[in-house]
């Protein structure tokens, strides 16, 4: 059965948190404000792995460093197969999330590089659905200079969350060579 | 097909009173239906709504179609939506995850 669409953005509430956020692209318009000012709610809407028609799948990165606020804090919109990384520091993170429906199971693979020689930390990936709550979780050690890559189902939903968050610290307080670079594709 | 009533009056009445009745008869010239009582064509009953005499006229059901007609122009007959609905295309995710579109019809809450 078709699901009607949700969104084209959602806060997360229940309470009208459906928004129109078509202006987060258009040019010189920075929803996360850098500089310190909060981040902005919610996240696109996509249709599975697809895009809608007239609207291509969106994903939201936000991403820091130990030195937020500051250069390398902030966040913006993605595409799958779109790199996005976050600034070089002793510390850092980057965090992408989105809300599915979908009418079928689907697949996207994640790849996660980072980049410094005494550098560890978390990749977590977590799948929410309306109907059933935490449906998926995932956790791994990330660090050094790696690329790692793993491939997740997302269930079909009326509505679904995911979160995916890395970050990368450097164990020798001597480097600031950290750096997180991700990228969702379809599979 | 004539009936046995007719087959009946064509045998046992006159030759010449059949041409007779015939020819002064115009109501065969309008379709008129023969009567095997009178001997005379009956002129066709006009209908009550359209003023037409009945479907023989034109090969239609003419008392069903302006039926229809009339029901027709009691909402207007354009086509419009019912008082307080809109009708708006709205996107739905279809099988297999496909991005479509529907027509609904939508009323303000």
């Amino acid at each position: 059965m078709a699901i009607l669409r949700a969104g084209p953005w959602w806060d997360g509430t229940m309470a009208g948190g459906w928004f129109d956020e078509g202006a987060v692209d258009s040019p010189g318009y920075n929803i996360w404000f850098p500089g310190g000012n909060s981040f902005p709610t919610g996240s696109p809407v996509n249709c599975g792995p697809n895009d809608w028609s007239n609207q291509s799948w969106t994903g939201r990165a936000d991403y820091g460093t130990s030195n937020d606020p500051g250069p390398g804090y902030g966040g913006k919109t993605f595409s799958l197969n779109q790199y996005v990384e976050t600034g070089v520091s002793d510390d850092v993170y980057l965090y992408f999330s989105f809300y599915w429906q979908a009418t079928q199971d689907f697949d996207l693979k994640q790849t996660v590089e980072t980049f410094s020689d005494s550098g560890f930390g978390d990749w977590s990936v977590t799948f929410y659905t309306i109907e059933d709550g935490a449906v998926f979780s995932y956790f791994n050690t990330i660090g050094g200079s790696n690329t790692q890559t793993e491939t997740f189902t997302l269930p079909a939903t009326t509505l679904g969350y995911a979160s995916f968050f890395m970050s990368e610290f450097a164990t020798d307080p001597s480097d600031f060579d950290c750096k997180v670079k991700s990228k969702l594709e379809s599979v | 097909m004539p009936t046995q009533k007719q087959i009946d009056w064509e045998n046992t009445v006159s030759k010449n009173y059949q041409a007779a009745r015939r020819a002064s008869n115009v109501n065969q010239e309008s379709g008129g239906i023969f009567d095997v009582e009178t001997g005379y064509y009956k002129p066709l009953e006009p209908n009550e709504q359209t003023g037409r005499r009945n479907i023989q006229d034109d090969g239609v059901d003419t008392v069903n179609r302006d039926r229809a007609l009339n029901n027709r122009l009691e909402s207007d007959g354009t086509g419009d939506l019912p008082e307080g609905f809109a009708e708006e295309t709205l996107d739905i995710v279809d099988s297999n995850n496909a991005a479509a579109q529907r027509i609904f019809l939508t009323k303000s809450v």
